[in-house]
């Protein structure tokens, strides 16, 4: 040991000196660390980079030994998840796109898988001896066609898979196959759950004997059991044993995976959403195998063709049906004295019903006629009226006063327009029928000669052209004289048609001068128009009026003037 | 989901179907049926923001000729003992059930209900065995399966302890 050049010996100082000097050679490169832990242990914060290089490990142990960590991060991933969704949602949709793409599509081409492999079934047996039994058990059970079809057609198939908790009978998971209806899983696991129980405390049976294989008419619950867990399969039909190994590698894997959630299980079923995929391998089927049959086939054909034969008379009936029933109801409309009020299809019929003019055509033989429809298939009751349209007037008058061939009816204008010629009693009697029928009536006769009226005037023509020599000074003829004959019979004529044609007549016998001018001989006139007015009176038959006219005597000569005035 | 076992424990009578049907249904009926056996309802809510489905084990009454086998209480997160209130000796049934779920089981939430407090002027309870009870940290609520008094707020209550004891 040096002394120190500058202290004294058995100084203070230099005793300190010493000391700190023995304590570096004893315990120098200890306390270079203790110094550091004092840092590290002192220090306000803790180093990143050290709790960052023990973080994996720490994580990894305390993983294994409870679930503490992962409820206590739960929370935290589960806010962060919901940060990043409302911050974007693209991010966490960008990220599980890989994994959701494929999954989705898998669904989607199984279920359309299931649904068209049972229309093709379903079709198939549709038409055969077979599926129509089938159809009358469907009929009979109340259970559906397809239904009935994938039962008959499957040699087993399981429907559903639980997986239930031993302690408690409390399900964990349950999958269902498609097309299946699951009635309420958990009262089911808690059911199975009281019957094991009640079975195997009701018989004498050993520990390990348990509830394996339950049957209920075609539908089949197969069991098996492990330490902690039960899976159940509802199965119809006849399972092959491989089903229940198949069975018990998935309950054993699933003790294997989740052997701490099935001893912790307290409840809380969402460990074993993990699971689905193992319980949906289990959902196992397997179909007969079903050749193919020619005759099935060639049957469905020619079903098919009958029934678009069928469909095709079917739809020209309706057809044809629609287009008589449319020519039915314009005919009736249109037919002039009938008045449409009812008209409807009535048990393969139809009927219809209204008002007929007695002169109208029979609806029955218009219906034939115009619509092609049987009177058979016609019911309906039709009320007699008398229409005033022109058509049926027209009609009317027509037949109560039938016109002759010389004369026309016809309306035109609003008016009866008569034409050509006719006898004066049937104009006489069409105008009062025709007033009767339609009440009020304008008529037109400007295009009508009246026959009789016609012929008294030729008649009274001829008359006045016949020229009657007195012979000089003579008041009076031979009764035989040739030429009295043509005159009486003018007169005669004239007569009777004015008589026909209701015209009254009056003849004048007036004084004329001789036409060759040979003087008069005053005082002759009178007695010869009287001598003519006695030969016509004899002849006459009392219509004509005979004036012998005396005003005008400007000679001896008499001549006769006709006056006719029809009737109004 | 949680799903929790719940088992209803009593003497004959009391009225565990009722009460039962009373929650699940909201329906009561004079009849009266012995259960033989087990029946099992379920019910599900909503306890502190969690869904919780409760499978009901309505299990027949204690008597001579039946007794409760033990298999029925395995797993039960929950247990409802009932006692009628006009028949002292329910009581006695209730606690000597809870004993026999306690040895088989464990400690697991528990009520016990009283239940008929529609015919409470026919009552015979002790008061004063009540109130030990209840000294000794037993939950005991008054119920009336028939008018429906306390029955809701009854199973609520055992679903809130064993979602949350």
């Amino acid at each position: 040991m040096s002394m120190e050049p500058d202290s004294e010996p058995g100084s203070p100082e230099l005793a300190a000196r010493e000391l700190d000097r023995l304590k570096e050679l004893l315990i120098g490169p200890e306390k270079a660390e203790i110094s550091e832990l004092r840092q590290v242990v002192e220090g306000q914060e803790i180093e990143p980079r050290a709790v960052g290089a023990v973080l994996p490990d720490a994580i990894l142990l305390r993983q294994g030994e409870d679930d503490r960590l992962a409820d206590a991060l739960a929370p935290t991933i589960e806010a962060a998840i919901q940060t990043s969704v409302q911050r974007d949602p693209s991010t966490l949709a960008n990220a599980i796109f890989p994994l959701m793409g494929p999954a989705i599509r898998k669904s989607i081409s199984q279920s359309l898988a299931a649904m068209v492999e049972g229309l093709n079934r379903t079709v198939e047996y549709s038409f055969t001896p077979r599926g129509l039994s089938w159809r009358l058990e469907a009929l009979r059970t109340g259970r559906s066609f397809g239904e009935i079809v994938l039962l008959k057609s499957l040699v087993f198939r399981v429907e559903e898979v639980f997986l239930i908790h031993r302690e408690g009978a409390i399900l964990l998971e349950h999958v269902v196959a498609p097309t299946v209806v699951s009635r309420d899983p958990e009262m089911i696991a808690s059911m199975l759950g009281v019957l094991h129980d009640y079975i195997h405390e009701s018989f004498t049976v050993g520990e390990e004997q348990a509830l394996e294989h339950v049957e209920f008419g075609d539908l089949v619950l197969e069991v098996v059991r492990g330490p902690k867990a039960i899976l159940v399969a509802t199965v119809r039909g006849t399972a092959p044993r491989s089903l229940r190994e198949r069975m018990l590698e998935t309950l054993e894997e699933i003790h294997a995976e989740k052997s701490r959630d099935l001893a912790n299980f307290e409840g809380d079923t969402m460990p074993f959403v993990t699971t689905r995929p193992l319980l949906f391998d289990c959902l196992e089927e397997e179909r007969r195998e079903t050749k193919p049959n020619p005759m099935g086939k060639l049957i469905l054909a020619s079903a098919c063709v009958v029934a678009m034969v069928l469909l095709v008379i079917y739809a020209f009936n309706v057809v044809n049906r629609r287009d008589r029933w449319r020519k039915a109801i314009a005919a009736l409309e249109s037919e002039p004295g009938l008045v449409l009020t009812t008209a409807r299809e009535e048990d393969g019929g139809y009927v219809f019903a209204g008002l007929r003019d007695p002169l109208a055509r029979d609806p029955l033989d218009l219906l034939q006629a115009e619509a092609g429809i049987d009177p058979a298939n016609v019911s309906g009751e039709w009320e007699p009226y008398h229409a005033l349209t022109p058509e049926m007037v027209l009609s009317r008058i027509q037949g109560l006063v039938p016109a002759p061939s010389t004369a026309e009816v016809s309306w035109a204008d609003g008016r009866l327009t008569l034409s050509g010629r006719a006898r004066h009693a049937w104009i006489v009697a069409l105008r009062t029928v025709a007033l009767a029928v339609s009440g009020e009536l304008e008529l037109d006769e400007s295009a009508l000669v009246d026959i009789d009226l016609e012929q008294a005037q030729a008649a009274a023509a001829r008359l006045e052209t016949q020229a009657l020599r007195f012979p000089p000074g003579e008041g009076r003829l031979a009764a035989d004289d040739p030429r009295l004959r043509p005159l009486l019979d003018a007169f005669r004529d004239l007569e009777r048609a004015a008589r026909q044609a209701e015209a009254r007549v009056r003849v004048d016998l007036v004084a004329v001068q001789t036409e060759d001018g040979t003087a008069s001989v005053p005082g002759l006139f009178l007695p010869r128009a009287e001598f003519l007015r006695s030969l016509l009176d004899q002849v006459s038959s009392g219509w004509a009026r005979l004036v012998v006219s005396e005003e005008s005597r400007v000679g001896d000569e008499v001549a006769l003037r006709v006056r006719l005035d029809p009737a109004e | 989901m949680i799903r929790k076992k719940v088992c209803m424990l009593g003497a004959f009578a009391v009225g565990k179907t009722s009460l039962v049907a009373r929650f699940v249904d909201r329906m009561y009926s004079d009849r009266y049926e012995t259960t033989v056996g087990v029946r099992i309802r379920k019910k599900s809510l909503e306890v502190a923001g969690r869904e919780l489905s409760m499978v009901l084990w309505d299990i027949h009454g204690e008597d001579d000729f039946q007794s409760i086998k033990s298999s029925y209480l395995r797993g039960a997160g929950g247990v409802l003992l009932v006692a009628d209130g006009t028949r002292a000796g329910t009581l006695d049934t209730a606690l000597g059930l809870r004993q026999f779920a306690q040895d088989l089981i464990g400690e697991i939430p528990f009520l016990l209900l009283l239940n008929k407090t529609d015919l409470v002027a026919q009552w015979e309870l002790d008061k004063g065995s009540l109130a030990k009870l209840e000294e000794a940290g037993w939950r005991v609520r008054r119920t009336s399966a028939k008018e429906g008094e306390g029955v809701e707020e009854a199973f609520v209550e055992l679903a809130a302890l064993m979602v949350e004891p």
